[in-house]
């Protein structure tokens, strides 16, 4: 609508190469020597090796992975656990104080990580919970639980009056009516719940460079983070790792991408 | 945009027969059964940090005493600590920072929302390529642009190339560009974000409105500027309140990309609560920033609850 197709064209290019050229440019320095980058960081031709790819590939590296899938489904799996019930709870059962509990959802959901640590610091050794990836994973999941309810909130409410009615004149309680109707209408729901905490945990790095003190604990996230300076600036070999890291993102983006970004839009927007 | 309230008679069915007195009871029972799992995950490791975390601004808490007592010394932390050239020159920063995020996510978002609104190929792979940025783990994004950015990057290597500089920039080791810079990155990483939310919102006004304005001869920025703005209103506030959010918490790129320098020229409040405990070791005066970053947090749930409601009307 607002001016001509060529401008809009225009515009569109902008917005691709804006996104698609450096991650075009990471791909092609995963597979460049590091003095390739280092002279030539634009160029696309150039003769490309495998170094990189065959730095990173170590022992290190296979626990790293390990760590990063006990602690991401871990986490996935107690976040689903808590908010799945907490959602139908508050927006189907009507318990007297929704509002307060919705209230400190919300607020819960904006506190920065950054600030929870430093108490939680404080707290985990107490529980046992430090230097534990367990710990960690607890700790992501107290973290996601808030935004996996708020977020799941909308597709409990989609789920038609009527057929909940005919349920409870049918002499189904809350528990049946949850477990036989509810879950199986927001599957869509839970699908993208699980989707965007599985990515957010996987790359989490806060609670594990913090609560987590042997290297041999340590996801993939904070390889990825220990990659500066450890060894010097090894470009070609950071980005081959942060693709690396990125191949779980990229997978379940192509196995969902379209339900997530539909989900996305009704669990936020509306 | 308007979302019914479910009513409260699908939950008295009419043949229901034990709804007084003991089914009261029941039905608490079972609400705290549904409740139960996130009730003590939240508050044990959500609600009861907030506690121990007034409880620490509140006394002198170092590495040192971290796990035995802790003395209380009363407000000298938050006096301090408001006292502190350092924290008031972070607390500018931030509030310039989150501004800044805020008007360009959502001015950005609009445009972008604007141009991809139609269903087409390319706007498909605009999105989706756009979508996957956003979904990246933060760590990869900031080592991305770690590179990207650095001295001898690919981005000074052009600017040099095109003549633009005589020389390469650092952009993230001077204190002029250092914040800048992150916050550039988060807009790279969020703006996606905004543009779905956005394009949703615009693509929900009815096509009949927008039909009448064109047969009326109104011209396009006149159709954006009367009917789509105005239309959109609650979900860019709603969506403003958000950025300002997500904006607040960014930790992971300032880590991997500044750690908060050079000095703190690119650390926010969190930021720089979280270097004052785990670098420092200073758990007390971290805890009085925290509790002042909570504050923040109070307004922003404040402000978005009020706006929902406005909405919800």
């Amino acid at each position: 609508m607002p001016s001509g197709r060529t401008t809009r064209w225009i515009g569109l290019f902008a917005v691709v190469m804006f996104y698609a050229f450096p991650l075009f440019i990471v791909l092609a320095s995963s597979f460049k020597t590091n003095a390739d980058i280092q002279n030539y960081p634009l160029e696309l031709r150039f003769p490309p090796t495998l170094e990189a790819y065959r730095a990173i590939l170590t022992p290190a590296l296979v626990t790293a992975l390990a760590n990063s899938a006990v602690i991401t489904v871990t986490a996935t799996v107690t976040t689903l656990f808590a908010a799945i019930p907490l959602a139908y709870a508050l927006t189907r059962m009507h318990p007297r104080w929704t509002g307060v509990v919705i209230g400190v959802l919300i607020a819960l959901q904006m506190v920065p990580p950054a600030i929870s640590v430093i108490p939680l610091y404080g707290l985990l050794p107490a529980l046992g919970l430090i230097g534990t990836r367990p710990g960690v994973a607890l700790s992501i999941a107290a973290a996601t639980v808030p935004y996996a309810t708020l977020l799941l909130r909308p597709f409990y409410l989609a789920v038609p009056n009527e057929v909940l009615e005919a349920a409870a004149v049918d002499g189904a309680g809350p528990l049946r009516s949850f477990w036989l109707i509810c879950l199986p209408l927001v599957r869509n729901g839970i699908l993208v719940i699980t989707v965007l905490v599985f990515i957010g945990a996987w790359g989490e790095f806060l609670f594990s460079i913090s609560f987590l003190n042997d290297q041999g604990l340590y996801p993939l996230s904070v390889l990825l983070v220990q990659q500066q300076g450890q060894y010097g600036t090894a470009y070609n070999n950071m980005m081959a790792l942060g693709l690396i890291g990125a191949i779980p993102t990229i997978i379940l983006f192509l196995l969902t991408a379209r339900k997530l970004t539909s989900g996305l839009a009704l669990g936020a927007g509306k | 945009m308007i979302r019914t309230k479910p009513t409260v008679t699908e939950s008295k069915p009419a043949s229901a027969p034990h709804r007084r007195g003991g089914g009261h009871w029941r039905g608490a029972a079972q609400q705290l059964v549904f409740m139960a799992p996130a009730a003590i995950l939240l508050g044990v490791l959500s609600l009861y940090p907030i506690y121990l975390m007034v409880r620490m601004a509140l006394s002198d808490v170092t590495a040192a005493n971290l796990r035995g007592a802790w003395p209380f010394i009363g407000f000298s932390n938050l006096t301090q600590t408001l006292q502190d050239p350092t924290f008031r020159a972070v607390t500018l920063q931030t509030l310039v920072f989150l501004f800044g995020v805020l008007v360009f996510t959502l001015a950005v978002g609009f445009v972008w929302a604007m141009m991809l609104r139609l269903p087409t190929r390319i706007n498909y792979v605009a999105q989706t390529l756009m979508v996957f940025v956003w979904a990246l783990p933060p760590v990869v994004v900031g080592n991305v642009w770690s590179f990207l950015l650095s001295s001898s990057g690919p981005l000074n290597a052009a600017l040099v190339a095109g003549h633009v500089v005589p020389s390469p920039i650092p952009f993230l080791s001077q204190p002029e560009t250092s914040l800048l810079s992150i916050a550039a990155v988060t807009l790279w990483a969020g703006v996606p974000f905004a543009v779905l939310v956005i394009k949703s919102a615009i693509l929900d006004i009815p096509v009949d409105v927008l039909e009448a304005a064109r047969v009326d001869g109104a011209k396009p920025i006149q159709t954006v500027w009367h009917i789509i703005l105005p239309s959109i209103r609650p979900t860019l506030y709603i969506l403003g309140v958000l950025s300002v959010v997500g904006a607040f918490k960014g930790f992971d790129f300032i880590y991997v990309m500044t750690t908060g320098g050079p000095g703190a020229s690119s650390s926010t409040i969190p930021f720089l609560a979280y270097r004052t405990a785990f670098k420092d070791y200073q758990f007390g005066t971290a805890g009085a920033m925290s509790v002042l970053a909570m504050l923040i947090v109070l307004v922003l749930a404040t402000a978005y609850i009020v706006v929902v409601q406005r909405e919800e009307r």
